[in-house]
Order: C-alpha cells, then structure tokens, then sequence
C-alpha cells in the first residue's frame, strides 16, 4: 500500500514539473488554431511552420510579414556564453591551481572575494558599468557581454576546478620536470590531463548559467548582442507574433542547455553546489 | 634562454656552469602562485571599480537627467530609503517571496529526495529527469508559465478549471501575482534542493540505520533523531543557497509582470531598476541596492565559513 | 672528483630542522645507500638533490655543477618515488617514453621505441606495456617506475624506498634483480632505505642518518663492526646489539671494565681512553652471545626468560643479574622458562660506548687492507 501511494505521489509531483515542459513543446508544433481551441487538444497533428517561421526570419501574420530574426538571438547566445566560458577557462584555470598549489598571502581572501560575486545582487555593478561601458563603447558588444559574464563564470572555474587540482599529487608534477619537462610544460601534460573532468564539470556550469543569463544582457547590450533570454521576451511582449512561434522560440532557447544537462547529469550535483558536495 | 636537457656528458654541463646567471629556480617558485592568478586577479579587480561607483553613488545626489549636479549627500539616501514607506513594502515583498518560495522548495524538495532515495524502476527512469526544470533559465521559465496561464487557451488554466478557478488571475492580479512568481520559482528551483539532499541521502553510511533497525525504532523516530540531523548540512547549504537568490531575484518577476501590478511585486532589485532605468535616480537605486548587498553578503559570509567545515568534513571524513 | 656533493645543507619545515648541516660524497659510480629510521630527512636529502625543494643553506654540486640553483629539469637528476608516482593517464609504455619525449632531448620513434623496450625487458615488463598503471600490480608498477628512471641517461639516479611497498617475498627477489640492474647501469646511484638488511646488501658505501645528521658514512663492514657510536650500533642487526651498563675501573695500571653482568675484562694498553672511574654502555651482539664455557673466565649464568624458534635460528631472551639478553642460538635447542643456563662470550666481541657522547671508544674492530676509509662521517 505504501509503495503504491509513494508512486502516486511521485508521478503526480513529476507531472508538475514536466507537463510544463511538455507543453510547450508540443504547442511549438501546433497552429494559432490548435493553441486558440480550448479544452486544449492533447492529441493534434504536429506542424513545422512556427519553426520554419523562425528560421527563415519571416512571419506571416494576419498584418503581412514581420521580419524576425531569432536565429541571429541564438547565435548571439552562443557567442557570448562560449566566449565567456572560454574566457573564465584561460585565466581560471592557472588560478585555480595556483589556489590549490601554493599557499600565499590573500589567498583565501580572494578565493572568498571571487565567490561573494556569486551571490551578489547584479545590478550593483550593472549599473555603474553601463556608464562606463557607454562612455567606453563597449556598451552593446559582445566583448562587453564576455568580459561582464566573468562575474558569473570565473568563480565556477576557479572554485570547482581548484578541488580537483588538490586531488593530484604534487609528486606527479615533480616526476615531469624531473624526467626533463619545464613547470609549464609539466603542467600542460600532466596537471592538466588529470583535470579535465573538472574542467568539463565547471565549463558545463559555468555555459548553463551563461546561457541562462537575463538581466547582464538586459542591461548592457542592445538588438545587435541580445541573447534568447531577453530576445524572447520582447518577442512575447511584441504584437502580432503568434502564439505557435513564441512557443517555439521558447523551445529553441532551452533545447541546448536541456540536451547538455541529459549528457552531463553526473557533474551537475558536484558543481551545484560548488565542490562542497561530491556529486 | 636556452634550457637545455644535460646529457651525461659532463663537458656540457661546464658549458652551463658558465652562461650568464639565469634566476634561480628558487627565486622563480616564489613569483610562480602570483603569476598564475594575475589574470583572475585582474578579471576581478576590474569590478571592484564600479562597486566603488555605487558606493559613490549612493552618497551624492546623482540624478541622470542632471547629470552637471551631483552634490554629495552623505547618507541621506539611505535615510531616504529607511523612511520611506514603499521601502518597507519592498522590504515585505522581498521577505514574502523568500520566505514562501524557500520553505516550499525544501518541503518538496525533501519529499522528492526520499522519494527518490529507493531503488524501482519507476525512480531509475525520474532520477535523470529531475534536472531539466533547473536548466530552465529563470525568465524563459517564468515566459513558458506566463504562456500556459494565459486566460484564453492556456492547458494550466484547464487544469485549475478542475477545482473552479477556469479564470484564475496569475499575474494579473495583485492578489495573485506572488504566488504566480512564486509558482516559477519553485518550479524550477525545487529540483535544486532535492538533488542535493539526494546526493546526500545517498551518502549516508548505513550502519546507523541499521542498527536503529534492529532496536526497533520507528520510521518518525529514526528519521528525527538520525537521517534528519545527518542531513543538516546538505540541507542548511541547499536554503543558504535558495534564500541568497530569492533575496535579489530578478529575471522571474521581470518576465511575468515587470514588478507589476502596479508594484505588488517590487523586490530589491526590480525596485533598484525601476529607481535607475525608469526614474533615473541612480543614487537612491544605489543606496538600495547596497542595502541588499549588505544583506546578502553578510548570509553568504556565514555560509561560506559553515560551508568550508562542511566541505573538509564531507570530503575526507 | 665526487659525483655528487653535499655542502652544509640544511633545510627546516617549521621549527623542524630535517637536513641538519649535512655534508656528504657520493663517489663516481658508487651504489651508496642512505640508511635511517623514519623522519630521518632521508627523503629530504634526496628531494634536496632533485630540486624538489630548496635547501634554506648550503650548496648541492652534481659534477662539476653547483645545482642546487637549478631548476629540476636542468639538473639531469634520474628518481623514482616511494609511491611510484606514474602517469595514471598514460600507459606503461607511455609512462616509460616520457623522460625521452621531453623538449630539447631530440630521439626519433625509432630509438625512443628501443630504448623504452630495452628498459622494460631488463625489468621484466614487457608484457604490460600496453596496460594503464591502474591495472597492474605493485610489484610491475615499481618496476614501471625503476624503467622509467633508467631508460634515459643521468648523472645520479636517486631511488627513494623502492621496495617499501612490496611483498617481503618478492623483496628479496627484487634486491637481486637491483644489483644485477646497478651493475648494468653502471652509474652513480643513491638508495634511501629503513631496512638495514637492504643497506647492508646492496650498498657500496652507507650512510646513517637520523635528524637530519649523518653519524657514519663506511662501508657495509665498516658500519656493522665498527659503529661509529650507539645509534650505528643499534641500527643494525636482528635483534638489537644487547646494551649494558659498565664502568672502567683501574687495576694495577690498567683499565679494567666491569659489566652488570658480572663479567671483568682487561683492557689492551696502547688505547687511548676515558680515565677510570667512568660509566660506559656495554654492547654484545645477540650473534656473539654463545651457550656453554669458553674457557676465558667471563662466562655467566641467566635464567631463561622466553625462547623463540624462528626457523633459521632462535632467540632467546634471558636475564643475568637484573639485565635482560637476547641470544641467538641454534633453532632446534629447547629451553624451560626458568631453568638456567650458562652464556659466554668472546672478549674481542666487547663493544664500549661512552656514556655521554655515545660514541664508540674501542678502536675499529676491524681495519680494512685495501686503503681503510675512516669510519667517522666529517660532521
């Protein structure tokens, strides 16, 4: 009786958080008139034009066509989130080893710095930096977006990828330079090989929080660098788009970050929680 | 400088002997760590500067259509702000969604781990699947549910036709709007505190259990006075967390309702926006946004150093 | 010239001095063993020639070199680490080809592939090459670690504990196939060990070493019959060299020592020594002990206490006169706890230690025909 009720409950919770999920997928696939019937239709036959629509940059609404151009949202996303990872990954990963390796003065104190970024409000260094990055000209740019993005990356590089830097031994790195290999070549094929699923687990994080970014990107940049997160939303608030097509972009703005988390679902409980909690 | 491998013959190593004087190894270690972190360090110092300018900011009287007149004013706006009856209510509402969305996520959130904890084929098939709601950006969630809780079509809203609220008025209404972001809220984030205390479930030793087992203790008994207690640390890390990023919340109540109705749902941070983008009074935005920063930073102070013990004790005992 | 040279190192962690003012030699192509317990700075040393850390003063020469200003891949330093330390990522073969893969030491495929193999058949490997290290067992992956360090040249080679990991079986195995390897090599080697059966087989030269100083650097002969003071004397030897008390008395114009055992011996004029009077540790080895009368006066009788079979030998545990003995003595005799008997011992087989300094007062026991190198280390 127990184990039953259990499984009730369990199905009936995860309904929850699915349905949702499903729904919009299955709406992306639907007409304006399947989306508009209600009791909504749980069985219909799927239809490819909101995607099409969004893809080829032209809607047909009941006002002659919009031009629209989401794809180029998309790309924006996916410059700016691999840029900033990429970023965050050349200047933390030295960082982390060097917090993991060497014991020096501030240290700890900028380990803890670097984590406070993390959890403090954005707009405290949104706003002045949109002064500075307008009298600079980076206001709108895309290396505007990567360099403030480091805020949110650099600290998952740093702290997750120091943790497993502890985990090598040091010994292994002496026995490199003493078989004839510089530190930063010893480094290089022997530290850095024995991190790389670190390395994976913090990139991975490091994507999905930069992807999933709104308000840096509502702040600091414009039409030309805009992401999915703040594209769709003008995209909702817009008139005359169709309800088929919002549905869609929806979908395409989390479609990757959804496929990255099925593949990689072992690192995700160690880097959620920042290394405290071995996954 | 050439470095090369000595051989064994010895001759070449005279040849070194004589180079010119290179900096010892010794000398080079020490510069090593500081080099390593420059980068970082410089990534990060970058941002102290514009934390400087809130600061400033928020002692001066700096207005963006006036920008020629910027007195220095102390601390009157944080007087201001303290005085100020709507700061208060910035206050509630910053509280209350807090407050509702934590204690939600971590009662379910438990529910979900334990339930999750036994081993069936329905728990191996759901197990992987509990993630995806958290990979959800935040304001694309908070689009997804404003599209399904649309009054004319939305499948929500036939839902709640079950139970008579066919026109129910999520966001519309000032009597709603909380629970509708705070709805998003636990939508996505649930699944962020029953991963972890999973996690922590799963490594828990067995032996106490066990023996509980054999001296006959009860389920509620067993679950007080052990797994509870056990699972304070993954449980205190998981709220430390949630509580940090509902305080400054942003993007969910952005995405619904843009603080609205009227401002029924103005949080610290969706109030500092309004402050600087609407009425372009950034020293009052500042002054705000520092107050939250105090907050925050003095939890995350706490959790961190708790954090630090947890962390040594999870990982080597 | 000495191939390697140790000047006045020291090096502190904390309030800790583990290398204390060490000086040391290290002849050309000699197999010379650093003995000494645990904590000794054994491994310090050898970390010192490696470049693994800096000394806090004092200088390292390699050669004709000053190295201790290099880094380690300038040093042209061959070791191998107690824990192995092998690339985890890389297979044996790999892991092997890797000091000859390094930037400025320019082998074609061809040559690394010989080298690597030759390496892994003198040790025997041959057949795991393919393995990653994870999946081999303790004894190859020491094995992989001892390829690793002779396959390229180098100007010492330092092995720190080879064998403490492995099996006490295939240890005595293992300390063949290292001199058989030593030999091969022909270089100059430096052996860390705490086992002093390996110190005595396997070293030209050996250095005792406790806290970081060095009490005697002699020949296995030397070191075993000829300490240098109480600590050498102990260090070596299954069970312990037996300790007692004694004091030097004077008799007729010579020095007489008086044992707690009882037992009176004359001591050899020509000596120079303490004056009369002074306390002193008497030291018997259990091997010199014997049972029976040898005719010379000194023997004594002790009550069995325990004895112990041990196959090869026995050793049995007696007391005379309130001082406990261990005595080696042949495996098949058998001894009633309680009875007596009757123990004796060669008069050359005394060993004198001052009580103060611990060190050795009798002459060296042995000397040595072929140029004797002085049993004192320079300290």
């Amino acid at each position: 009786m127990r184990k039953w009720l259990a499984h009730l409950v369990l199905i009936a919770i995860y309904l929850f958080f699915l349905l949702p999920l499903y729904w919009v997928v299955a709406m992306s696939f639907m007409t304006n008139q399947q989306i508009l019937t209600y009791p909504p239709q749980f069985a219909f036959s799927p239809t490819l034009a909101n995607y099409k629509a969004l893809v080829l940059g032209q809607l047909g609404g009941g006002v002659g066509t919009l031009q629209v151009d989401y794809l180029h949202n998309f790309v924006n996303s996916l410059i700016v989130s691999c840029g900033a990872v990429g970023l965050s990954l050349v200047a933390g990963i030295p960082a982390a080893y060097a917090l993991a390796r060497f014991r020096f003065r501030g240290a700890d104190n900028w380990a803890f710095t670097l984590l406070s970024f993390r959890f403090a409000p954005a707009l405290l260094i949104l706003i002045p930096l949109l002064q500075i990055y307008q009298s600079v000209g980076l206001y709108n740019t895309y290396w505007g977006l990567i360099l403030a993005y480091q805020l949110i990356t650099l600290p998952f590089i740093v702290w997750i990828v120091r943790g497993y830097f502890e985990d090598v031994s040091p010994e292994l790195e002496f026995a490199a330079r003493l078989d004839g290999y510089g530190w930063w070549r010893s480094f290089w094929h022997v530290s850095l090989p024995l991190v790389k699923p670190g390395v994976a687990a913090a990139a991975l994080l490091a994507f999905i929080y930069a992807w999933n970014n709104f308000i840096f990107a509502l702040v600091l940049g414009s039409s030309d660098v805009q992401p999915v997160t703040v594209a769709t939303l003008s995209f909702m608030t817009a008139s005359g788009i169709q309800y088929g097509v919002i549905a869609a972009a929806l979908v395409i703005s989390v479609v990757p970050i959804l496929l990255l988390a099925v593949y990689a679902q072992r690192f995700l409980v160690r880097g959620l929680s920042m290394g405290a909690i071995k996954g | 400088m050439a470095r090369r491998v000595a051989t064994t013959n010895l001759q070449e190593g005279v040849a070194v002997a004589a180079a010119p004087p290179t900096p010892t190894a010794a000398a080079r270690a020490r510069w090593r760590p500081y080099l390593l972190v420059a980068p970082s360090i410089v990534l990060t110092i970058w941002v102290l500067y514009p934390f400087a300018q809130s600061v400033w900011y928020s002692l001066h009287h700096y207005v963006l259509s006036q920008p020629w007149s910027r007195p220095f004013v102390g601390l009157r706006n944080y007087q201001k702000i303290f005085t100020d009856p709507d700061f208060l209510h910035t206050v509630a509402v910053t509280l209350e969604y807090t407050l509702l969305a934590v204690a939600i996520e971590l009662l379910l959130g438990m529910l979900l781990a334990f339930l999750l904890n036994r081993d069936s084929l329905l728990t191996k098939i759901l197990r992987p699947l509990l993630i995806l709601p958290l990979m959800v950006a935040p304001a694309i969630g908070s689009l997804i549910w404003k599209l399904e809780t649309n009054p004319q079509f939305g499948f929500v809203n036939f839902f709640m036709s079950f139970i008579g609220q066919r026109y129910f008025p999520w966001g519309s209404s000032p009597r709603t709007a909380l629970l509708t972001v705070v709805l998003v809220d636990v939508w996505i984030f649930t699944p962020f505190i029953a991963l972890l205390l999973l996690a922590g479930l799963r490594s828990l030793p067995q032996q106490p259990f066990e023996a509980a087992r054999l001296d006959g203790a009860g389920a509620w008994f067993t679950f007080r006075t052990l797994t509870l207690p056990m699972l304070m640390p993954y449980i205190l890390i998981a709220v430390m967390f949630r509580i940090l990023d509902s305080l400054q919340q942003f993007d969910i109540i952005y995405a619904m309702t843009q603080g609205g109705p009227g401002d029924t749902l103005m949080t610290f941070q969706l109030r500092a926006y309004l402050e600087a983008f609407t009425f372009l009074r950034l020293s009052e935005s500042a002054a705000l946004i520092l107050v939250l920063w105090v907050i925050t930073y003095a939890i995350s102070y706490v959790m961190v150093r708790y954090w630090n013990r947890a962390r040594a004790h999870l990982r080597g005992a | 010239m000495p191939r390697v040279r140790l000047e006045h190192l020291v090096k502190s962690y904390g309030r800790v001095r583990a290398v204390d003012d060490l000086c040391l030699e290290v002849e050309d192509r000699e197999f010379f063993v650093l003995y000494g317990p645990s904590g000794a700075g054994k491994t310090t040393t050898l970390k010192l020639i490696a470049g693994a850390e800096h000394p806090d003063s004092g200088e390292v020469h390699i050669g004709d070199r000053r190295v201790d200003l290099l880094e380690p891949d300038a040093r042209n330093v061959a070791m191998t680490f107690e824990s192995y330390s092998l690339y985890p990522h890389y297979s044996v073969y790999d892991n092997i080809a890797f000091p000859l893969r390094a930037p400025g030491r320019r082998m074609s495929r061809a040559e690394i592939d010989e080298r690597v193999r030759w390496a892994a058949r003198l040790l025997g490997i041959e057949h795991v090459l393919g393995h990653k290290p994870a999946e081999i067992s303790q004894g190859q992956k020491q094995r992989t670690a001892l390829a690793r360090a002779i396959v390229r040249p180098a100007d010492v080679y330092l092995f720190d504990e080879p064998l403490s990991h492995v099996d006490a079986k295939v240890r005595h195995y293992m300390r063949g196939e290292l001199h058989r390897m030593s030999t091969m090599l022909n270089n100059t080697i430096i052996y860390v060990t705490h086992d002093y059966v390996e110190a005595l087989s396997l070293g030209d030269r050996v250095g005792v070493l406790d806290h970081g100083r060095l009490h005697q650097v002699g020949t296995p002969r030397e070191v075993y019959y000829a300490p240098r003071d109480l600590f050498v004397a102990l260090s070596f030897g299954q069970p312990e060299m037996n300790i007692l008390e004694g004091t030097l008395t004077a008799a007729g114009g010579r020095l007489r020592v008086e044992t707690a055992l009882g037992t009176t011996h004359q001591l050899a004029t020509g000596e120079p020594l303490p004056t009369a009077g002074t306390e002193v540790w008497v030291g018997l080895r259990p091997q010199d002990l014997q049972l029976g009368d040898l005719g010379a006066g000194t023997a004594f009788e002790a009550e069995v206490l325990v004895f112990e079979p041990l196959g090869t030998h026995g050793v049995l545990r007696a007391r005379a006169n309130g001082q406990v003995l261990n005595v080696l003595v042949p495996p098949n005799a058998s001894f009633e706890p309680g009875s007596r008997v009757l123990l004796d011992y060669p008069e050359d087989a005394l060993y004198l230690f001052d009580r103060e300094s611990q060190l050795n007062i009798l002459h060296p026991r042995i000397t040595t025909p072929q140029g004797a190198r002085d049993g004192g280390a320079k300290a």
